[in-house]
């Protein structure tokens, strides 16, 4: 007969006054696809559902599926997902049914902790694999693709008659050569104007500046090929809501102050920076109005 | 921590901690290519004197396989063969046993209200079974058996009678560096409470490479110096025994208790015997 209570373990250096069990909280962003993502952590005591926490960004899906899930989707999903939780708190987590039938709340494993909350945060830094908290995202508020997107939208309101003559394919410009097709960075283009829609608003100054360069090399090379009167660039400037550190922010400012400056002074680019794609819109009406 | 030819000094023993339910902090899930062991699974511990639990390969096993383990864990911690260092054995309330690894996998380790469990952090490297496909895991094997690295396993499987050493428990962490696990299986199953344990036959790697041998896929010159290699590696022995008897024999009474004195007498005779300066060379040389 095996004796294992003579054995002395050592007293615990923690000891554990919480003991329950973590979920992964899962999202399936197509239903007729079985993939799903863990997009947030639960602990549950005596199955009952004591606490959560969701990813309040998903950055990754965008590699997965592009702009359809989006910040601003996101968002939304994310008041619907914390709604229903809220609902389910105190409940038995076996039981708890989504609204979406996307979201579901998977079976539970043993954890333990100084309190829930501590178990709740281990668990959550382990397992949810939509969002890194040690990288900053690269892009914060809008992209450049949901940036024109938006824009457009805006511009299709304040100018229906005349925006299916200027808006250009997401894609961008085409240009047939001989056997060769060229794809050029332009937004908008009734003939007379040429623009690009930029966003500044990226974790790293490089890129931002490197989009600023892209977007303007590609406008002058296409009037080198498509002569225009005049070229236009519309820059949505970072914000403190954005992913850019403060202090790149300050360096962002001090170089888009300079480069700005020496575009103003030809009389053929016109130029907007604000830092809202409200603005954006508006300054695009009104160079197309 | 690749093997070279040149010995490696022996890095200070750290004692092997023996703790209770609430070093277990999270199920975590299921082990890629479990072994036979159907309850080992990973968790995250908490370990004496580490910040913040680290994730583990996590296992229940009797009390004998948990000593053995022990005992490797201690003795290749002494002669610098690579192998976790952070290791533990947990006594787990059978309540939570059960909720970690189910009741069909935790009833046969349940004695009374407890369960013994061997927990080691998991390295970042993967199995030869797992890297490489049917006879390519044997093929990588046998190449890893002649460097000094599969040396010093060899070595060990020999010097400890391992009758468990197999390419899923050989972690590849290099083109010449390999890492060992799973030790429950040592002194050929024998059980040392009852005696000490018989001069058995050979260990797999020993007789991996004489198999290669004898078939042709090794050459005599390269099976020769992977034996010289083997006796190199085990001239280490004599001192990480010395370094580390007295830790062993702790890790044999912290589960047995004062009945575990007489089976670590037995156990300690056995592998001062096998460590001492020359068995090794002996031991090949009836090979050859």
């Amino acid at each position: 007969m095996i004796d294992l209570s003579r054995i002395t373990p050592a007293p615990p250096a923690e000891p554990a006054a919480f003991r329950g069990q973590w979920h992964a909280i899962e999202f399936q962003p197509e239903l007729d696809v079985p993939q799903r993502f863990i997009v947030g952590a639960a602990v549950s005591a005596d199955g009952r559902l004591l606490g959560w926490r969701m990813a309040q960004q998903a950055n990754r899906l965008r590699c997965f599926y592009g702009t359809r899930y989006g910040s601003s989707l996101w968002a939304w999903l994310l008041e619907e997902a914390e709604m229903d939780l809220q609902a389910a708190r105190g409940h038995p987590v076996a039981g708890f049914e989504s609204r979406s039938p996307q979201l579901r709340i998977g079976p539970g494993a043993y954890t333990s902790g100084a309190d829930w909350q501590s178990a709740l945060a281990r668990t959550f830094d382990r397992i949810v694999t939509v969002y890194s908290a040690d990288r900053l995202p690269r892009y914060q508020g809008i992209t450049q693709a949901e940036l024109r997107a938006a824009t457009n939208e805006r511009l299709k309101l304040a100018l229906p008659l005349s925006f299916g003559q200027f808006a250009q394919p997401e894609s961008g410009v085409v240009v047939i050569d001989g056997d060769d097709r060229h794809v050029f960075d332009v937004t908008h283009d009734d003939g007379r104007l040429a623009t690009t829609v930029v966003s500044a608003c990226y974790a790293n100054l490089d890129t931002a500046q490197a989009n600023v360069y892209r977007a303007t090399a590609d406008l002058f090379r296409y009037r080198a090929k498509r002569p225009r009167q005049q070229l236009g660039l519309a820059v949505l400037q970072p914000t403190a809501q954005d992913a850019m550190p403060a202090e790149t922010r300050a360096a962002w400012r001090a170089w888009w102050a300079e480069e700005s400056y020496k575009f103003k002074q030809a009389d053929d680019i016109l130029v907007a920076d604000p830092a809202a794609a409200d603005g954006i819109a508006q300054a695009l009406a009104d160079w197309y109005g | 921590m690749p093997a070279t030819d040149t010995p490696a000094p022996h890095t200070p023993l750290t004692p092997l901690p023996v703790m209770g339910g609430d070093a277990y902090v999270d199920t975590v899930g299921p082990l890629e290519l479990r072994g036979a062991n159907p309850s080992t699974h990973l968790a995250n511990v908490r370990y004496p004197g580490q910040p913040r639990p680290q994730l583990s390969v996590v296992k229940l096993v009797p009390p004998r396989e948990a000593c053995n383990e022990g005992l490797a864990h201690t003795f290749l911690q002494a002669a610098g063969v690579p192998a976790p260092r952070t290791a533990a054995l947990l006594l787990l309330p059978a309540p939570l046993a059960v909720q970690a690894v189910g009741l069909a996998a935790a009833q046969h380790y349940v004695h009374g209200n407890l369960a013994l469990a061997w927990a080691a952090e998991l390295l970042p490297h993967r199995s030869l079974r797992a890297l490489f496909k049917g006879r390519s895991a044997d093929d990588e094997w046998l190449r890893l058996l002649t460097t000094a690295a599969g040396a010093q396993l060899a070595a060990f499987d020999e010097a400890f009678g391992n009758i468990d050493r197999n390419t899923g428990n050989v972690l590849f962490a290099a083109r010449n560096e390999c890492w060992a696990i799973d030790h429950g299986q040592l002194f050929h199953m024998h059980d040392w409470m009852l005696g000490v344990p018989p001069d058995a036959g050979h260990s797999d790697p020993v007789r991996t490479l004489h198999r290669a041998q004898r078939g042709g896929r090794l050459a005599a010159a390269a099976y020769e110096q992977a034996c010289a290699r083997l006796v190199a590696a085990a001239d280490r022995h004599r001192d990480a025994f010395v370094a580390c008897r007295r830790a062993m024999c702790a890790v044999i009474t912290s589960v047995y208790g004062y009945d575990g004195e007489k089976g670590a007498n037995h156990v300690l005779r056995h592998v001062a015997r096998r460590t001492m300066r020359g068995w090794m060379a002996t031991r090949i040389g009836m090979l050859q």
